[in-house]
């Protein structure tokens, strides 16, 4: 049994024009120790879905159907208090902007061990602050102890990033979301942090959920990606071969956009046109009117997603792209 | 395509940068911030000189000054032979037509409450008051269109557009008024994948139309190899390392930039890896001595806290501003 099994997720936005649709039945599973990658670019989708899975969701979204199975139980039926036992608990979620989670007034230290009591009633203060500090070590924050009395304000963003993913790992949990944990960062703090977090994910057995736009990364740090476009799946599969033999025209339109994939000084391949919005969605396949292998039938209906041994596509014309015979 | 003529057309020679933060009159020493120590560079014409280096190296802060948003604390500009830096306003003016600029988010830098029309005529009616309405008119729609924009949508207000019609947007202002050099301060760094192409793509095809000269600022090396014709590498507010675009990403050789270098996540299923860069970027306030980097580098002896390393001329024609390559020291 997987650790999440997110099965025909909807979510929408009751707005006052109409119904939007942010994320439109969306399937995947994390198992024990796995990671996992949910790739789109804005609007996608991917952060709404992980707002979801932790009934985070801001008003006036609402999970509109599906199921979301962690450890045996459907998140989705949980009451709010139930939900607080799983959420910071056994699933954690790491942010972008480390500034936003992080309280400025308190110290790292008084944060973490409040984190820590919050989920453990019976913890004593000293037992709550060898943890703290032993995390912080753990994220190579050099002199942790003396850490324990800094405010974010004096840690570099690097530094309030290892933080935020020391207290994400505080209550041992099974999972953690990491939604663009790195896209504020530059390249070297990136390197870090992220190998970094391969690395505490395998020592701890934690299930991760990277959500990015960055594929290279992806391709760096996961091991199976889900990438959305307009809310929903448009191909799975294992990482390397979604990234090395992607078939979806946009997945494989989002690979040949890199700038460092082609020949320096030519045309970048592009996407024509930009993502719709949510209001927009193009009848059928949300894809068509960006893409170069558009037929009729790609107008008619939403295509499947057809499995192909474990990589999913939902293409119409998915066996033609992989037999490289489409035109 | 884009050959690099020899002769420069901006230099920035020897320019310091300091902001004075103030302080107590009673400070001793007021706290001042070294945002740029000494870093020449030549934009050669028709070339795209791209600037990298990560938060705070002071990239922005050297474009800034190149066109004359800041003052520099020390130093000359030269654009096609005059000093500019010193000129008064009125005669910097026809400069101002010449060296335009594209910013970071079309979100804030485009007015919201100004039709794309009257952004993009306003810089035309100032440095060309004696064009006809009819010609202004003529010149918008074919800007819009050199910028892969339909011309059918100047009455429209930014908000309808989406991030990469915006830039496009910011990039046809740029080009209004006819510039020989733009500086573009990381313009696609906002946009998502798929748009970040369609931007670069106008901007090698305008620069190959109109003849255009630019300083690229970035953080990302992959658009600087793509794009660059020679790429200058800062860090702390120095010059590392200057050198044509293929030869830097072949044979980087300060080793600060084979750090930034191995760093760069590429599309691979070897897992990433820590960069091997202790530390942190310490404050531009307080410098270390010698060479800035000489604290986090894994090739420093004593000579690099105590001596400035100067930028030395390589036989490949790169400059390079360390100790250990001078001495050999890197092998």
């Amino acid at each position: 049994m997987p650790l999440l099994d997110v099965r025909d997720l909807v979510v929408e936005f009751p707005t006052r024009h109409g119904t939007l649709t942010a994320v439109d039945s969306v399937s995947f599973t994390v198992d024990k120790g796995e990671r996992l990658g949910i790739v789109g670019e804005s609007g996608a989708g991917k952060s709404v879905a992980a707002f979801a899975i932790l009934n985070l969701l801001s008003r006036p979204g609402r999970i509109a159907g599906g199921q979301i199975l962690f450890e045996g139980r459907d998140l989705t039926k949980l009451s709010t208090q139930q939900m607080r036992s799983v959420r910071g608990n056994r699933i954690s979620m790491i942010f972008q902007d480390p500034m936003m989670t992080l309280n400025p007034v308190l110290s790292i230290g008084t944060q973490m061990i409040e984190t820590l009591k919050a989920h453990r009633r019976d913890i004593s203060d000293a037992e709550a602050k060898r943890i703290a500090i032993a995390r912080l070590g753990e994220v190579k924050i050099p002199s942790p102890e003396n850490r324990m009395g800094s405010y974010p304000h004096e840690l570099s963003g690097g530094m309030r990033q290892r933080v935020v993913i020391a207290i994400a790992l505080l209550t041992e949990p099974a999972l953690i979301i990491a939604d663009e944990p790195t896209t504020a960062l530059d390249v070297t703090i990136q390197a870090e942090i992220m190998s970094l977090m391969l690395a505490l994910c395998r020592s701890h057995g934690v299930g991760l959920i990277l959500i990015t736009h960055d594929l290279a990364v992806v391709s760096q740090v996961t091991q199976r990606v889900v990438v959305l476009y307009a809310g929903r799946v448009v191909e799975s599969g294992a990482t390397a071969r979604v990234v090395h033999d992607p078939v979806h025209p946009y997945t494989r339109g989002l690979l040949s956009a890199l700038p460092g994939e082609g020949t320096p000084g030519a045309r970048l391949s592009q996407i024509r046109g930009s993502m719709p919005s949510l209001n927009a969605i193009p009848e059928g396949c949300p894809f068509h009117p960006r893409c170069d292998y558009a037929q009729d039938r790609c107008r008619a209906a939403v295509p499947p997603l057809d499995d192909f041994e474990g990589h999913r596509v939902r293409c119409v014309r998915a066996d033609e792209l992989m037999a490289g015979a489409a035109a | 395509m884009r050959e690099a003529a020899d002769h420069p057309l901006v230099e920035a020679r020897g320019i310091v940068k300091h902001f004075d933060l103030g302080g107590h009159f009673l400070q001793r020493e007021r706290p001042v911030v070294k945002a740029l120590n000494d870093v020449s560079i030549t934009v050669r014409r028709g070339e795209a000189f791209c600037l990298v280096g990560e938060s705070g190296c002071g990239k922005s802060t050297l474009a800034r000054v190149i066109m004359g948003l800041l003052d520099p604390t020390d130093g000359a500009i030269h654009f096609d032979g005059t000093r500019i830096d010193a000129l008064k306003h009125t005669a910097r003016k026809p400069f101002h037509r010449r060296m335009q600029m594209i910013f970071q988010n079309p979100y804030a830098s485009l007015n919201p409450r100004r039709t794309v029309q009257q952004t993009l005529e306003e810089p035309v009616r100032f440095h060309f008051p004696k064009l006809s309405d009819a010609e202004v008119k003529e010149r918008v729609e074919r800007i819009m269109v050199s910028v892969g924009n339909d011309p059918g949508w100047v009455k429209r207000y930014p908000h309808e557009f989406s991030g990469g019609q915006r830039q496009r947007i910011s990039i046809a202002r740029a080009l209004m008024v006819e510039p020989d050099f733009v500086v573009a301060d990381e313009p696609i760094s906002a946009l998502d994948v798929s748009i970040q192409a369609q931007v670069l793509n106008v901007m090698m095809d305008t620069q190959d139309k109109l003849d255009l000269t630019y300083l690229f600022i970035t953080h990302d090396l992959s658009v600087v190899r793509h794009f660059g014709s020679r790429v200058g590498v800062m860090y702390l507010g120095t010059l590392c390392e200057l050198a044509d675009t293929a030869t830097l990403f072949e044979r980087p050789r300060h080793p600060y930039t084979r750090i930034l270098l191995s760093a760069i996540p590429r599309i691979s299923t070897d897992e990433m890896q820590p960069p091997g860069l202790p530390g942190e970027v310490p404050s531009a306030m307080n410098l270390p001595s010698g060479c800035v980097f000489h604290d986090r580098c894994p090739l420093a002896n004593a000579r690099c806290s105590a001596e400035v390393p100067k930028a030395l001329p390589q036989d490949d024609g790169a400059l390079v501003a360390c100790h250990a390559v001078e001495e050999g020291r890197d092998a």
